[in-house]
């Protein structure tokens, strides 16, 4: 036999755990550039978001509440950082649920859960190719808003990159809800689209939540992608991560709750499934 | 740690979908370095069996050890000593190629770096498929992809493996490489414990040690071939292949 035959070291169990996903990245990555049209599409989507943001800029004057702290800012860096963060929760609710669709569908579910492989590593893993092309996404959308003036001379580069791995971290546990939601219905939930367009109402993305009604915004205060998007624009405008301890305390302890709620959850729908004999069903 | 002297141990299990009743009281012990047919007609149970053996599903009553593990109890770990070529062809990733998707799933099993390349190489090779290493999945025909099944339950070397229907879609001459690689190379040559299941009469007769006929919700009779065979007919009749599997099948009815 080729395998170790019991569980070794905890840090061969990391090592072994890093192999797996890395597996998984790459499996991911191959399946997703073996489409090379809608893999480019979405470069193109990017220039036409920021040429929009730009031109609207061009139609709204700076406030102070597309600032932080009292500073004025420019439409244009409210909308680029909106446009380009939000994605990471639309990722999140579509990419881990679509994943497990498709393993239903194709029959490659219940071919990876018969391998020594443990659930949360299966279901996060589906994540990591899908926030690494959003965080290249990230990367083009702030590159091509510098071409448009984006202004990021007074970035606290230390606060924005904080929040962009809470950024991913706190909508991690929605896209394991989502998967859970697949593995017992069989489908995607159609909720997935819907929440993700309530989001663009609620966590702010067109529109500073304090300019929303107070329901509006007593539900956006609770969705974790406001509170990245605050602290993702407060770093644009020099914010420290002192500064913005409310939002990262809110983030992590968010975060530390919903990740092993959402896991044990899925784990739950997977266990339901073993029972029912519906793991491969669709 | 005492090593049992059966590789899998399946004692009392029932299981049921929906309040209607698969499998009852199923009892079989399968020793290390033997192979045994599973033989039922389609719906009898078998890949619902086999599954369960495999952790894919969870009995309602009973218990299953695999190598000593209950698989109720340690699923990872019962599954690092087994191999599953399920029924379902196509379970790979269509638009990887065979090399990919076995890489994949090797990964999974365990295997990294050059091991995981050699076993890649030489299970494809195992299943005739290694001049099509670098094709993609998609364009495999229905026979090729079940031997890409077979391929990945071989990966990571199992002591253990089972085989779920392997020749259903596979042509004449390839199921019989299959069958002879099945019993001349894992069982007689490697010593692996194989449980195959089958609805091909004529499968279970030429490899299997022992055969266990899965009829009426269970497992109605467990013994070699010849032997179930001799208390359906007199030494004189000869029955056909058809006149055999109902005869064989009806055990337990």
């Amino acid at each position: 036999m080729v395998h170790s035959r019991q569980i070794a070291s905890p840090l061969s169990a990391l090592s072994a755990a890093l192999a797996k996903t890395g597996a998984i990245f790459v499996r991911d990555a191959r399946c997703a550039l073996s489409y090379p049209a809608y893999f480019h599409s979405q470069w193109i989507a990017i220039f036409v978001e920021v040429t929009i943001a730009y031109y609207l800029s061009l139609i709204v004057a700076p406030s102070s509440s597309f600032g932080v702290n009292g500073h004025v800012g420019s439409y244009f860096t409210y909308l680029v950082v909106s446009f380009a963060f939000v994605t990471f929760q639309n990722n999140a609710m579509l990419g881990f649920a679509e994943s497990i669709r498709e393993g239903q569908t194709t029959g490659t579910l219940e071919a990876v859960l018969a391998t020594p492989t443990s659930l949360s590593l299966i279901v996060l893993g589906t994540g990591v190719w899908s926030f690494t092309l959003t965080l290249g996404r990230v990367i083009v959308y702030f590159l091509l808003a510098l071409l448009f003036g984006l202004d990021l001379h007074h970035m606290n580069w230390v606060t924005g990159l904080v929040f962009l791995v809470l950024a991913i971290l706190s909508v991690s546990p929605i896209g394991v809800l989502a998967a859970a939601a697949t593995m017992v219905f069989k489908k995607t939930t159609p909720l997935a689209f819907s929440v993700n367009s309530a989001t663009s109402l609620f966590a702010g993305v067109y529109l500073p939540l304090s300019k929303l009604p107070l329901p509006i915004q007593a539900i956006g205060w609770m969705l974790p992608i406001t509170h990245a998007l605050n602290g993702v624009r407060a770093a644009v405008y020099g914010a420290t991560l002192w500064d913005m301890r409310s939002e990262l305390a809110w983030l992590v302890g968010l975060t530390a709750v919903l990740l092993p709620t959402s896991l044990y959850l899925f784990a739950r729908t997977v266990q339901r499934g073993r029972h029912d004999g519906t793991l491969g069903q669709y | 740690m005492q090593v049992s002297e059966f590789a899998i141990s399946v004692r009392d299990v029932e299981k049921s979908f929906r309040r209607r009743t698969i499998l009852r009281d199923v009892n079989l012990q399968v020793r290390r370095g033997e192979l045994v047919g599973l033989l039922g007609p389609n719906g009898a149970g078998k890949t619902t069996l086999l599954k369960m053996m495999a952790t894919l599903t969870i009995p309602d009553r009973g218990s299953i050890e695999i190598d000593g593990i209950d698989v109720r109890r340690n699923p990872i770990l019962a599954r690092s000593r087994i191999g599953l070529c399920s029924s379902d062809d196509r379970s790979f990733y269509f638009r990887l190629t065979a090399r990919q998707n076995l890489r994949f799933f090797g990964a999974l099993a365990g295997l990294r770096g050059q091991m995981l390349d050699e076993r890649v190489a030489h299970t494809l090779r195992e299943v005739k498929l290694s001049a099509a290493i670098d094709r993609r999945f998609g364009e495999f025909s229905s026979g090729m992809r079940q031997r890409m099944t077979v391929a990945r339950a071989l990966l990571s070397d199992p002591e253990i493996i089972f085989f779920d229907e392997p020749t259903r879609a596979v042509d004449p001459l390839h199921a019989d490489e299959l069958r002879r690689m099945i019993r001349r190379e894992l069982v007689d040559g490697r010593g692996k414990t194989v449980v195959l299941a089958t609805n091909v009469l004529e499968e279970a007769w030429s490899i299997c040690d022992r055969v266990a006929v899965v009829s009426n919700h269970t497992i109605a009779a467990v013994a070699p071939p010849h032997e179930l065979a001799r208390e359906r007919f007199i030494a004189s009749e000869e029955p056909t292949p058809i006149e055999l599997f109902k005869a064989i099948t009806s055990y337990g009815t």
